[in-house]
């Protein structure tokens, strides 16, 4: 391969001949985009997306499927590239239906997703709800009390039946969080050396102040009232959200380094212009507090009130007289909350005067309905038109009768006067609550609009003043909802962070993908009522101003949070498709025409395809074939109506799918999603933790995602390498586990039930019991048995604890069968690993259920046999691999074939100088070679390199015995590219092995004839064998299982998703399991046994798993069954500690020559 | 000398009755015990005058009959016998046979000529000389150096030098390779293909031979579309006759060169003309087109160097090997050498197959050849090449036949179809005809394909049925050069041709559709007005009769109105009128 040297984007780069030109430009930093390219499978250039321009070529070029040549001038970005792939995206998304994000969240001023923390307090995350929510609200718990909830107006489950209660969800995660004690608030960036003065501290100013804050920057908040929280605190009655609450989420607001100025005043205390000089940045917040004139006669008369003004003399313990009877005019949240706060200061008639019906009504019905239920009387189709005045103070009122006419430019039914119709009523005092305007005094020089509010640009918030933003009700359209201006506060910090980075302000509406389903859309669904807020009593909350609301109970919270139709795509936070999209800033309205409505399938237990949302870039169908093998999709039928799905119109499930999942993570849209075994999926952003499979002993890498404590998803680890993947339990297998109940405290055998107890206690009790039993029965009446799902450190601490504190040497693993290897290489181990098992010329196979228990060997086996490699099948096995084979015979239930090709194999040598073989020769003189074993041994002979592939649990300790031997007399034990895998049922069986471990078939019987009378499992489950000899057992398991019922004592454990340490794979590879949620128990396993140990008067010098890891590390070598960890660096380690595989291949041929061959017949 | 007597039985012929006057003569010269043999022919091109029945006398003299029918075909027997006859009435005019001798046939000088089904008539015709000649006397080398004298292109479409394929064939390193034939003219309205398949097989096999020698393979592949029963049928009769003749097989001509070959029937697919979407059909894969390079040349069938020609390309390589490629060279221009097969369908007088040298004009085939347009109307344009080309404007009717020139009309030479348009064609509802082929064609593979020719579609049915806007043509134009641009495989990369050009010649037309709503060729349906000419309404109610939405009305005898609201413009009233008083516009 030559050098070649090319010039992309005026930069010279340079690469090999051979490779393409997306190719080279990735590998120096220059990103083209595509959505069909994936390395691992063959050029296709489907997508259109990656086109690059070459000087002096007159096609646009597709980057991904052109070989680069020496020489070539590559631009990735002109006009003539850009429009391209604009056209082919705006082509794509428009026959692209779906929500990109769900009604919820796009109907949410502030952009809250709603799915997202909805989603999470269904799976019971509430601290991760509460952070999703406080991403965009500072107060939540304020917020959802009192926001009127435009998401729950969107909210599509109306289609069903009734909305979600979101804001009663939000609330009730917020309570959650302050019942905690320990209030979330957002991480702090580092100090910016940049200041900003926030003018107000209402919702809109503390919003602002607690973003720009997170940003860094040094932040002032300045209000004229005596507290923070604005029209919060002063507008919204306690009863409604209690000032108490609302002060703990502005203090920690202040916590994060905010500092609050109060009782100053723009214009009086403080100017603009000094702030403006003191200040890198101004935030104005000032609200709108003036409330709105009656304009009738009679409007100066003492005792007319402004609606906000009552409100807030009555927050402030101001003195008010209103009297007995009161009429509050006006329809909105303001008016019912002065007619309410009349009520329960005692009035004796409380009216409100509203011109419209009910239905026009601005306030939320549950305002409105509640006041009524208060005893507030609605004169509707009523309007003040003279307040009657007796000695300058209010003695009546005027009133108008109306009625509805023709539909205003609102769209309402206009109200019109009823002539001649009037209507008095004989009040103390008018409450007017028709709207607020703002009160611009201090703020010299800001442009304001004809209404008087703050002039700013509605994407930017600047102001006529350099420095200057405004958001919040003072701003262009006046007073809004409390959401608004923390929606606005948000987006204006992101501007003034720019603005301080000298950085162009400017905005452009993201693009999404939008769908309008209808009811008919839902129709399969089945109906749930929507959780009522409970609330106190009529009776009882109109005498005090205690808050109506109890909240959800968390049983509610989370049936509410289940009703969630999961209206945005599950893909969102990993589409391509959108990001490009808004890249190219597109279009897709120009290309409206027809649009797919196909039906989604669910055909595959975790594998879900929506065709609406495919591109076609084929990807699944080629990673399907060329990097699976399984072949299980296809593209049928042609051009506009070309569709993904498997061939013959068969179920995904029926294909030759092995749930790998692969086609889901190479989806670039949302067309393939993957089924989450949580409560509720959910669509958010997700923590990814490289780690090890557990499922068996193939050693598989594995990104673990999760948010909190949920674990979402097992990806391949290394998805770009061709070497990444999963087979069906390692990519879903762990949400099985977590359906069960996990056991998460030590529990105690009582009567014929549990109790639980603390670990101090069971500790107690079972080191007492153990050690009374050892008192009574003597050495080794004790045994420990530990699965081979542990981990090497906690394999090794259970073996001290059993060897030090138990004083007993019985530690085996039910799970582990005798080796038919030791015997024949001194070791029950591998020879040969999985890299050089694709590597090799001939794969030998004994393993009838492969592709069920270990597929991803069964997937590198059909790989290397793509690659050119033979195989050899010595079972029968259905589907993938017996359409691979090469040769595939019966091996026979006594390993009659086995027998056969080694008997061939000495008739066609001249003899071997291992010790054993005339022995062996011996044992098989009785055995004639079929034909078939004559034709198996041939492809042997004829290998130049070859690799046997058994299960240890499928295949007998003689069955063993004879592989080893056949690779030994084939010279295929002991060079690179050949030798044995053993591959074994549990995830560290191999550590087990190496750490001594023995094998639990020699301790049925033991356990039977009550040799042993004390037992302690950890993580076995124990078929077959009666127990009821034993005096005490003890078990640690994750979940209550069927042996765990049997015990005295029960310990949680630490599922391998929550503990660090490391597991042995088959092949010998040491690799790191490392947490990717934190304990369900409050001990982890490491700190049962140190605990237990300790107990027992043996303390244990570890602190930490890495102390284990330094002593594992140092065992002897050249001890057998012993193991030594080598470098932490990077995730595969190697036994022995030496890199140079030969090491291995030397010490294992030194153990076969000195063992010699095993006597068979 | 017997007597013989030649039916033309092409698919042409047949779909005319050839069959049923073949079995008439046939049991007629049976029963009438006269000495003369029933043979066989291909189709000769004139498609417009089937069934065709030549007779040879005893001497060697011919009589071409045409149009015949089951009374022509007994008095052809009467003459047979000697009687009084009307035979004389069916023989071809002159001004017909002319025509067959204006032209200069290479790739079709045996069809209708000799029978396809009897090797020896194609030996007879010199037939499997020029193979020989290669095998016994040249080298591969000068095999395609002569093809490269020749200056023979691909006659599939894209026109690529056919020596280079060949030799980049025989250079690439490899055992094994294939030859391999192109035989699913997906063209709708191109058929000469079918033509050689069913008239002149022996031809596409020799030339098939003389690839395989020069490139050094053995084996070879027709891919015929299934769709072609009688082309399969004859070129397996053919194979089998050319093995038992040991011209397929092992030592050819007593060289060591072998070679046999195979029929693979396509299912239909108009993307699998693409040779690497071909390759994919043959391979037994999803017919969609690959990424090139690699080249077949390099890496075709089974991964291995193969070469891909059409029908009437290999068709001409005997010939130029026998009369050398000189004398090939010496017909046509600079660029286009020898001559090229035309499927002449449309508003044309003489619809058929014509070969004419390269140079020629379009003038001469559709006036010389073709005798001009349908009922004598006026000639508005030509489209080309088929739904991958172009549309050429009645201006433009000088142009010669060239692949450069034609190329810079817009059009393209493609496989010879011309489809000949007059003044009742909308040019608009003809772009939408080609592009809804090609947009049920694409293969789906590629985002500007698929959903481009979709969305191209759709406009232009928009504007076909009056709901046309303002922009529609710019973004048709727009569009159209982002799917060529944007599209992997010649079906995507000519697909908006013929939108494109047709806005580029009759841009008025569209704009007519759009702001006027109006179909100046009347073809446009929905854009049509009716209305009754109140002088010549007898009426007779036949259209108020007809009409399926009662949106006329009057008394009887009385002249007739039409309401517009109700009238959906089904055009009902118009055919049923006997007095010519519905006026559309």
């Amino acid at each position: 391969m030559s050098e070649i040297r090319l010039n992309i984007d005026g930069r010279e780069v340079s690469g090999f001949e051979g490779q393409t030109i997306l190719d080279i430009a990735r590998r120096n930093g220059i990103d083209i985009p595509t959505l069909c390219h994936d390395d691992r499978v063959k050029m296709y250039g489907s997508c259109g997306i990656c086109v690059v321009e070459a000087e002096g070529n007159l096609k646009l070029l597709r980057s991904c499927s052109t070989y680069a040549a020496n020489g070539m001038i590559i631009n990735t970005g002109t006009e003539r590239v850009r429009a391209s792939r604009k056209t082919a995206l705006e082509l794509l998304l428009s026959d692209h239906t779906g929500d990109c994000r769900p009604p919820c969240v796009l109907a949410c001023p502030a952009g809250t997703d709603c799915q997202g923390y909805v989603g999470l307090i269904a799976n019971g995350e509430y601290k991760e709800a509460l952070k999703l929510i406080k991403d965009q609200i500072p107060l939540p718990g304020s917020i959802g009390r009192i926001c009127p909830h435009p998401c729950e107006t969107a909210c599509r489950r109306e289609l069903v039946e009734e909305p979600i209660s979101i804001a009663a969800l939000k609330a009730f995660v917020a309570d959650k969080d302050i019942q905690s004690g320990e209030l979330h608030t957002a991480d702090v960036a580092p100090d910016s050396g940049k200041s900003v003065a926030v003018i107000g501290g209402g919702p809109g100013g503390l919003a602002a102040a607690y973003f720009l804050r997170t940003m860094g920057h040094t932040v002032t908040v300045y209000d004229a009232m005596p507290h923070m929280g604005g029209m919060l605190r002063y507008g919204i009655p306690e009863y409604r959200l209690p000032k108490a609450y609302l002060q703990e989420e502005i203090s920690a607001i202040e916590s994060m380094g905010v500092t609050f100025q109060n009782n100053i005043k723009i214009g009086r205390d403080i100017t603009l212009d000094y702030l403006r000089g003191s200040f890198d940045a101004v935030i104005v917040a000032i609200g709108a507090w003036a409330s709105m004139a009656l304009g009738c006669p009679g409007e100066g008369l003492s005792g007319v009130f402004g609606g906000i003004d009552f409100l807030r003399d009555v927050a402030l313990n101001n003195p008010v007289f209103t009297g007995r009877r009161v009429v509050v005019v006006g329809g909105g949240n303001t008016a019912m909350d002065a007619c309410r706060t009349l009520v329960r200061l005692g009035a004796e008639k409380v009216y409100n005067v509203y011109r419209r019906t009910k239905a026009e009504m601005p306030a939320e019905e549950i305002e409105i309905s509640e006041a009524e239920e208060e005893g507030v009387i609605f004169k509707n189709l009523t309007n003040p038109i003279e307040v009657v005045g007796k000695d300058g103070k209010v003695a009546a009122v005027r009133l108008q009768i109306m009625e509805l006419g023709e539909p205003d430019a609102s769209g309402r039914r206009a109200p019109v006067a009823v002539l001649g119709k009037e209507e008095t009523i004989e009040i103390d005092t008018i409450i007017v609550a028709i709207g607020q305007g703002v009160n611009s005094a201090g703020l010299d020089g800001v442009e304001l609009t004809k209404w008087r509010t703050i002039a700013t640009d509605d994407h930017t918030f600047r102001t006529n003043l350099d420095g200057v933003f405004a958001i919040g009700d003072a701003t262009n359209n006046g007073a809004d909802i409390a959401i608004s201006a923390i929606g606005e506060a948000k987006k204006a910090a992101a501007m003034v962070n720019k603005f301080l980075a000298g950085e162009e302000l400017s905005y452009t509406e993201p693009y999404l993908v939008k769908s309008e389903p209808t009811a008919e859309d839902f129709v399969d669904r089945e109906k749930q009522p929507r959780t009522k807020m409970p609330h106190r009593c009529v009776n009882e909350r109109r005498g005090d101003f205690l808050e109506i609301n109890y909240g959800l109970s968390e049983d509610e919270a989370r049936r509410e949070a289940n009703r969630c139709l999961e209206c945005g795509c599950h893909d969102y936070f990993e589409c391509k498709l959108i990001v490009y999209a808004n890249q190219y800033v597109v279009k897709p309205e120009r290309f409206g025409g027809d649009v797919h409505q196909r039906k989604a399938a669910d055909d595959h237990p975790f594998i879900h395809r929506n065709p609406d949302k495919c591109i076609l870039c084929g990807l699944c169908v080629r990673v399907c074939d060329e990097v699976v093998g399984a072949t299980a999709l296809g593209l049928v039928d042609r051009g506009f109506d070309t569709v993904v799905k498997p061939a013959l119109d068969i179920e995904l499930r029926d294909t030759d799918c092995i749930s790998c999942g692969q086609c889901v993570d190479v989806c670039p849209t949302g067309a393939r999603t993957e089924t989450i075994m949580v409560a509720k999926q959910v669509p958010v952003r997700e923590s990814i933790t490289e780690t090890v499979c557990s499922f068996c002993s193939v050693g598989c890498k594995t990104n673990l995602t999760s948010t909190g404590n949920m674990l979402l998803r097992s990806l391949p680890a290394g998805a770009k390498e061709k070497d990444a993947l999963l087979c069906m339990k390692g990519r879903f297998g762990f949400g099985e586990i977590s359906k069960k109940e996990r056991l998460t405290t030590p529990l105690i055998r009582s009567g014929d039930g549990f109790k639980e107890t603390t670990f101090e206690q069971a500790v107690v009790y079972t080191n007492k019991s153990l050690q009374s039993l050892h008192t009574r029965y003597g050495d080794d009446c004790v045994a420990v048995a530990v699965s081979d799902r542990y981990t090497n450190e906690e394999v090794f601490l259970i073996k001290e604890y059993a060897n030090r504190a138990l004083k007993t040497g019985r530690v085996f693993s039910f799970g582990r069968v005798n080796s038919g290897l030791v015997d024949v290489f001194g070791r029950d181990a591998s020879t040969a690993t999985m890299d050089e098992l694709e590597n090799t010329e001939l794969i030998v196979v004994v393993a009838p259920e492969l592709m069920r228990n270990h597929a991803v060997v069964g997937m590198k086996i059909k790989r290397a046999v793509n690659n050119g490699a033979k195989l050899l099948l010595l079972s029968t096995e259905k589907g993938l691999l017996n359409d691979a084979a090469t040769l595939s015979l019966d091996v026979g239930v006594d390993m009659s074939v086995l027998r056969q090709i080694a008997k061939a194999l000495i008739n066609s040598s001249l003899g071997n100088e291992t010790e054993g073989y005339d022995a062996l020769v011996d044992s098989l003189k009785d055995i004639s070679v079929s034909e078939e074993a004559g034709t198996a041994t041939d492809l042997i002979l004829r290998a130049r390199k070859a690799v046997f592939v058994f299960e240890k649990n499928a295949v007998t300790a003689q069955g063993a015995r004879l592989i080893a031997d056949i690779a030994i007399l084939s010279g295929h034990s002991d060079k690179p590219r050949n030798g044995v895998i053993q591959l074994l049922p549990g995830a560290n069986s191999q550590g087990l092995s190496d750490l001594g471990i023995e094998s639990g078939e020699d301790y049925f019987r033991a356990i039977v004839d009550g040799e042993i009378r004390g037992l302690f499992i950890f993580g076995e489950e124990v078929p077959g064998i009666d127990l009821g000899t034993l005096d005490f057992l003890a078990v640690q398991d994750l979940h209550m299982t069927d042996t765990a019922m049997q015990a005295d004592v029960v310990f949680p454990a630490s599922s391998f998703a929550e503990i660090r340490g490391s597991f042995t794979s088959a092949d010998g590879k040491v690799q790191v399991v490392r947490p990717a949620v934190d304990p369900v128990a409050e001990r982890d396993s490491f700190a049962q046994i140190i605990g237990l140990s300790a107990h027992a008067g043996e303390p244990m010098a570890y602190h930490s798993i890495d102390d284990v890891r330094r002593v594992i590390r140092t065992l002897p070598v050249s001890k057998p069954g012993s193991v030594r960890l080598a470098a932490t660096e990077g995730n595969i380690l190697r036994r022995f500690g030496h890199p140079n595989t030969n090491e291995l291949y030397t010490s294992l041929m030194a153990f076969a020559q000195s063992r010699g061959l095993e006597k068979n017949g | 000398m017997s007597m013989k007597v030649i039916v033309g039985k092409g698919s042409c012929g047949i779909a005319a009755g050839a069959a049923k006057i073949s079995d008439r003569l046939a049991v007629g010269i049976e029963n009438s015990r006269i000495d003369c043999d029933v043979s066989v022919a291909g189709c000769i091109g004139m498609c417009y005058l089937e069934p065709i029945v030549d007779v040879i006398d005893n001497k060697g003299g011919k009589k071409t009959y045409v149009r015949i029918d089951a009374k022509a075909a007994d008095e052809i027997l009467k003459s047979l016998l000697g009687e009084p006859n009307e035979a004389e009435k069916y023989e071809i005019l002159d001004e017909d046979s002319k025509n067959l001798r204006s032209q200069r046939r290479i790739a079709l000088q045996n069809c209708g000529l000799i029978d396809p089904e009897n090797i020896n008539e194609y030996l007879a015709a010199y037939g499997y000389k020029a193979i020989e000649k290669c095998v016994t006397s040249m080298k591969p080398r000068q095999v395609i150096e002569e093809i490269k004298t020749s200056g023979l292109s691909g006659r599939g479409g894209a026109g690529f030098p056919t020596w280079f394929k060949w030799e980049a064939a025989r250079n690439s390193p490899g055992d094994k390779k294939y030859v391999i034939c192109n035989a699913d003219e997906g063209d709708p309205g191109a058929f000469m293909d079918r033509a050689v398949l069913e008239g002149d097989p022996h031809a596409l096999i020799e030339g098939m031979l003389i690839a395989a020698y020069a490139i050094g393979a053995d084996e070879g592949v027709v891919y015929v579309r299934a769709e072609y029963p009688l082309a399969i049928n004859r070129l397996e009769t053919a194979m089998a006759q050319a093995r038992e003749t040991g011209i397929l097989g092992k030592g050819i001509f007593g060289s060591s060169f072998s070679f046999d070959l195979r029929i693979k029937a396509g299912a239909g697919a108009f993307v699998c003309g693409e040779e690497t979407a071909l390759i994919a059909s043959l391979e037994g894969e999803r017919g969609m087109p690959r990424i090139k390079p690699p080249f077949p040349a390099q890496k075709g069938f089974w991964q291995k160097p193969s070469n891909i020609n059409n029908v009437e390309t290999y068709a001409n390589v005997p010939w130029i090997l026998r009369e050398g490629g000189a004398a090939f060279a010496a017909m046509g221009t600079e660029n286009s050498k020898g001559t090229k097969v035309f499927a002449l369908t449309g508003k044309i007088k003489k619809g058929g197959l014509v070969e004419i040298p390269m140079g020629s004009t379009i003038k001469d085939v559709i006036y010389g050849v073709g005798g001009g347009i349908r009922e004598d109307k006026t000639f508005k344009a030509v489209q080309m090449g088929g739904p991958s080309g172009g549309c050429i404007p009645a201006e433009l009717i000088d142009t010669m036949i060239d692949y450069k020139t034609l190329a810079a009309t817009g059009a393209i030479m493609g496989s010879g179809g011309m489809v000949v348009m007059d003044e009742t064609t909308c040019m608009v509802d003809m772009a939408r005809f080609f592009l809804d082929f090609t947009c049920k064609e694409s293969c789906g593979k590629c985002v500007h394909c698929r959903i481009g020719t979709k969305r191209m579609l759709e406009i232009l049915e928009h504007i076909t049925k009056g709901e046309g806007k303002e922009g529609d043509i710019e973004l048709l134009e727009d569009l159209g050069q982002q799917v060529k641009g944007g599209s992997l495989c010649g079906l995507g990369q000519t697909a908006p041709n013929p939108v494109l050009t047709t806005i580029k010649y009759f841009r008025n037309e569209y704009e007519d559709h759009i702001n006027h709503k109006k179909c100046t060729a009347h073809q446009c349906k929905s854009l049509l007005t009716y209305e009754i000419d109140a002088g010549k309404c007898t009426g007779c109610t036949l259209c108020s009769r007809k009409c399926p939405t009662e949106a006329i009305s009057g008394e009887v005898k009385k002249s007739h109105e039409i309401d517009r609201e109700k009238c959906i413009q089904c055009g009902k009233c118009a055919e049923a009128c006997h007095f010519a008083a519905v006026l559309v516009d």
